[in-house]
């Protein structure tokens, strides 16, 4: 699987299509979900997947093997267009506000209200949080990946994880 | 409030951000087509921004050679700052006459100051450089005004000015204008002088 990836990839680096599809076809889904996860109008969504795959196939010559999967790189350009997009439009991410924010209503501890209530609480994230999350818990990435791939230090990014987890323990928990 | 363990907390945003992707649309059927078209015009519009630029430094280019090949003959630097020092120590029977005394003596012999007067020396003292001599002292006291002004504004319209050409004579009369300012200057320190003393 790898040697075909990077084949492809090698195809992809002399300009031709079938390695542009092949990594689209591979790629495109996952690049799609962060990219939603941190843009909140759906109709960006696509366009924005698209710049992604765009500005990665015209840098293609920089990526190196060695020192992050190609995954990690896609990612690492996904989120970068996405925060690039996000600061144009001027739009930041509905702040962590405990005190505006009003849980759904929850007559028990019922699994589906507690799913709701986490969902919107997600919602009122900024959007670096939510990739966050979506790296660490949709797509199982390790915090030295996710490091690589919001290019933060890894330390500094446990402690982040940890200070979002308590908030949403608090926005969730009854 | 209670606090949800760790394990089902991480249990729980699993599946919040599963259900969160699961309700994210599929890309639409034309996305590598579109991302493919993305690039050409990328391609395309990155190609006519090379073609501009390499276009503009050609211009560039043409224009620098051109002016390079009708560049006026001239002599080099050193040989014209050597002309110009030999003529600034020229005694003032030598045909350049923006000397401090002659113009000193001019404003002797017309002692009204009027603005005519200086016209006449500055548009003289930049042409004088291939003028006959001025009068002066014992001539300048039988030329009336009118006529060294006549006479200073044909040598003035005679005077070379844009001729590119002839560029030593250009530098021979900026030296010449330098001189005339200098020497004005000195007058006007004289006069100064003159009105401290009295």
């Amino acid at each position: 699987m790898e040697n075909t990836e990077q084949q492809m990839i090698d195809v992809a680096r002399q300009g031709k299509a079938e390695g542009y599809k092949y990594l689209m076809g591979r790629y495109g889904r996952q690049i799609q979900l962060l990219v939603a996860q941190m843009v909140p109008d759906a109709r960006d969504v696509e366009e924005l997947t698209q710049d992604v795959f765009v500005r990665a196939f015209e840098h293609l010559q920089d990526f190196n093997p060695r020192r992050a999967s190609f995954a990690t790189w896609l990612n690492r350009i996904a989120y970068n267009v996405a925060l690039n997009h996000l600061r144009s439009q001027g739009l930041s991410s509905l702040p962590l506000n405990e005190e505006q924010y009003v849980p759904p209503e929850a007559a028990d501890d019922d699994r589906v209200e507690q799913m709701e209530r986490l969902d919107k609480a997600i919602d009122h994230l900024r959007p670096e949080e939510r990739a966050l999350l979506h790296l660490r818990y949709y797509e199982g990435h390790s915090l030295g990946e996710i490091a690589e791939e919001m290019e933060v230090a890894a330390g500094p990014l446990a402690n982040r994880l940890q200070r979002i987890r308590q908030k949403l323990s608090k926005l969730i928990g009854k | 409030m209670m606090k949800i363990a760790d394990n089902e907390q991480d249990k729980l945003l699993q599946d919040a951000m599963r259900r969160r992707a699961e309700r994210v649309p599929s890309l639409s059927d034309d996305f590598a087509e579109s991302v493919m078209a993305k690039m050409k015009v990328r391609r395309r519009s990155s190609r006519r921004t090379i073609f501009l630029w390499a276009g503009s430094v050609a211009a560039a280019l043409l224009v620098g050679f051109f002016l390079f090949v009708n560049r006026p003959e001239e002599q080099p630097v050193v040989a014209q700052k050597a002309e110009v020092q030999t003529e600034q120590e020229v005694p003032a029977e030598k045909p350049i006459k923006t000397e401090p005394e002659n113009i000193q003596c001019q404003v002797a012999q017309h002692p009204v100051p009027s603005p005519s007067t200086s016209t006449v020396k500055s548009v003289n003292s930049a042409c004088l450089v291939e003028q006959p001599d001025v009068p002066c002292p014992d001539e300048a006291q039988e030329t009336p005004l009118e006529e060294v002004q006549l006479a200073a504004e044909t040598e003035a319209e005679d005077c070379p000015t844009d001729d590119i050409s002839d560029m030593p004579d250009q530098l021979l009369m900026v030296a010449a204008q330098i001189r005339d300012i200098r020497s004005r200057g000195e007058r006007l320190d004289r006069e100064i002088a003159l009105l401290m003393e009295d």
